[in-house]
């Protein structure tokens, strides 16, 4: 869900523009405009080395940004120090003080805050029935395992109440089941606390997963910004599509008279494929999501002919790897078994349904 | 297969490090000759007995009785363990800085600051301590500057006193401790640092709350080494305070080679060498001690 839209008269909670950062004679980041809405969960999504780091650094003040101006809830924070923007920060590495015990890592914004020690014990409490870790306050952080230290990195950084919480990579640590399990405890927390999060990440199930608008980055640009089922759908460019999701580009050329039926190119014998919109181009890519191919015995009219390569076992999927008659591949995602005989080198059917983003040719 | 692949590694490890014992015999041997022959004849010099500057047959306690039982020894002992003190501090003071700046330096930089920093440890003791007296001396430059300007008439007493020995010696030993102390902070995770900041924590906060705490070994190791540099310091001590300063080595020196008391020269020299010791000894039982509460 995005937040309001930038008419509102409610200040965003972010508003960056223009931002440059060089480390030598590399560009992390180039000209970078990001505008954050009060509230919501927006993800920076790229591969490692993207900048992702960088811009939630500059963000937080940690990196000083060449060029290019940061606002945090209107007020021009460009040259003012971390300690002055409110945030809360939370890292991969977890960073908790090891020579304080946990009460004492989650409590020391409030005690630098000078607030009372009745209010910093209250404070502390709440915090770790949020992390649901109310037996480990005494503890020092490295008799915990990973996910708690984590999560007691989380309530250090939630306990001042900030107004934007940054996690940098938080999850990428910890092993896949404590990982889903943190997920979703963020995302309880983020609708618990109504704080704002910009979280970073490189995995794109964790950010489809977990935001409500995604920012897509590669070589310190954002490619698109938008809500995970539009990053998903509706790709801007084929950087976009490959990154999110598995994707087929199938080369296609516009016929009917409503421009709704894509010729795929150099797929003897294929059927034109219907989708959703008008083409805007005569040639273009079709951008095909497993999930949008089904398979059909074979009967020589509808789809595009093809043979099975690969039967692959996803648990409740099964994705099947298929090669066309000139040698095209083709990937589809089936829920369950399907009611046919399914074996390497079978001859088989397959109905591109629902697709509906063109990319034009020249793209790359 | 697998049993094979395993145990080689812990045969082969196992070799080297006999060879590495092999090969570090000769050297080895030779330390322990070399650092236990003359500590055995200190000791033996000082359970005798001297006349008229010849050591006596059959062993006494008397030296050490002697030592133990004055009020001038122990008071001269405690001058001692003060000024080395007080030098200890002022290294760790005016170290910590430095070992920061050094420690926040770019690597070009850094190599140039390492440089600044153990420079003068090229420099021979003695002429180091030759350089502070042409500062510090009555003839000095800055009680010649201090006279000329009218701002006193008579020289200051800047050396051939404990001042002129505290200034020269935290100078040539400061930068043991700056090795410590960067050596530490370069252990220390720059994001600890960052976190501090982001929940609201000034510059100086954060070092007191953070750095500080958790460089304390560092800040130990340093400070163990200068002290006891400074407990066996001879150079500095003679040339910037005097003979007649009231300091353990300089009066261990003036015992044996002006008074010729050997038998006291070197009970003095064993009590402080087992005081050295134990100091080297809690040291070590703090630091483990220390790291273990930081880290479980
Ligand atoms: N302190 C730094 N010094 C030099 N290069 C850096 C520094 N921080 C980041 N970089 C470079 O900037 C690029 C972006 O880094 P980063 O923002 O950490 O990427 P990400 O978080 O997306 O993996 C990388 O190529 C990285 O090598
Ligand atoms: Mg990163």
């Amino acid at each position: 869900m995005p937040g309001p839209p930038s008419t509102s008269p409610v200040p965003l909670k972010v508003r960056a523009r223009g931002l440059d950062k060089s480390f030598g004679s590399h560009r992390a980041l180039r000209a970078i405009d990001l505008d954050i809405h009060n509230g919501e969960f927006l993800t920076l999504l790229g591969p490692s080395g993207c900048g992702k780091t960088t811009l939630m650094r500059v963000i937080a003040g940690l990196e000083t940004n060449d060029g290019g101006t940061v606002m945090i809830d209107g007020r021009d924070v460009t040259h003012e120090s971390p300690r002055r923007r409110g945030l809360g920060m939370v890292f991969q590495s977890y960073s908790l003080f090891p020579h304080m015990s946990v009460a004492e890592n989650i409590g020391y914004g409030l005690k630098v805050a000078g607030k009372s020690k009745t209010e910093i014990e209250d404070r502390v409490r709440e915090m770790l029935e949020l992390i649901s870790l109310p037996h480990v306050a005494d503890r020092r952080p490295k008799a915990l395992s990973g996910g708690q230290q984590q999560r007691v990195a989380l309530a250090r950084a939630l306990a001042t109440r900030p107004s934007l919480l940054m996690l940098d990579e938080p999850l990428g640590a910890l092993d896949l089941k404590l990982r889903r399990q943190l997920q979703a405890e963020l995302k309880r927390i983020h609708r618990a606390t109504g704080m704002t999060f910009l979280f970073v990440t490189h995995d794109q199930e964790e950010a489809l997963f977990l935001s409500d608008r995604i920012a897509v980055m590669r070589d310190g640009r954002i490619e698109q910004l938008d809500t995970p089922e539009n990053i998903y759908r509706r790709p801007a460019n084929d950087y976009v599509a490959d990154f999110v999701g598995d994707v087929t580009l199938l080369s296609c050329g516009i016929s009917g008279r409503n421009r709704r039926l894509a010729v795929v190119h150099d797929w003897p014998n294929a059927a034109p494929v219907t989708i959703a919109h008008p083409s805007p181009f005569d040639r273009f890519r079709l951008v095909v999501r497993p999930e949008q191919v089904a398979l059909v015995p074979p009967d020589g009219r509808n789809g595009l002919p093809a043979n099975v390569q690969e039967v692959i076992n996803e648990g409740s999927t099964t994705l099947v790897l298929l090669k066309g008659p000139a040698g095209n591949q083709l990937k589809a995602r089936l829920i369950g078994r399907p009611n046919f005989a399914l074996h390497r080198g079978a001859a088989i059917c397959a109905e591109v349904r629902g697709a509906e983003v063109c990319l034009p040719m020249e793209a790359g | 297969m697998s049993s094979i692949s395993s145990s080689r590694p812990m045969r082969t490890r196992g070799r080297v490090a006999f060879t590495a014992l092999l090969l570090g015999a000769p050297a080895l041997a030779a330390t322990a000759a070399l650092v236990a022959a003359p500590l055995a004849q200190m000791f033996d010099a000082s359970l005798r007995h001297q006349d008229f500057g010849i050591l006596q047959p059959g062993f006494t306690l008397e030296n050490y009785r002697a030592l133990l039982g004055s009020v001038q020894y122990a008071e001269l002992f405690y001058k001692t363990i003060a000024a080395a003190a007080l030098v200890t501090m002022l290294c760790a003071l005016f170290g910590f800085p430095v070992a920061l700046h050094i420690a926040a330096a770019g690597p070009r930089h850094r190599a140039f600051l390492y440089f600044l920093v153990t420079a003068p440890l090229l420099i021979n003791t003695v002429v180091r301590s030759y350089g502070w007296l042409l500062m510090l001396g009555n003839r000095g430059l800055i009680n010649t500057v201090l006279i000329a300007t009218s701002i006193t008439s008579e020289p200051l007493p800047l050396s051939g006193n404990l001042l002129g020995m505290v200034i020269g010696a935290t100078q040539v030993f400061l930068p043991f401790m700056i090795l410590s102390l960067t050596t530490s902070l370069d252990g220390l995770d720059s994001r600890l640092i960052e976190s501090a900041g982001i929940l609201g924590a000034s510059r100086i906060r954060t070092f007191l709350d953070v750095t500080l705490p958790l460089t304390v070994p560092g800040l130990i190791a340093g400070s163990v080494l200068v002290f006891s540099l400074m407990l066996g310091a001879i150079v500095t001590p003679l040339m910037l305070g005097g003979s007649a300063i009231r300091y353990l080595s300089v009066t261990i020196y003036t015992d044996a080679f002006v008074l010729f008391d050997l038998p006291r020269a070197t009970a003095s020299s064993a009590i402080l060498l087992l005081a050295v010791t134990c100091l080297y000894a809690l040291q070590r039982h703090f630091i483990r001690s220390y790291q273990d509460k930081a880290t479980t």
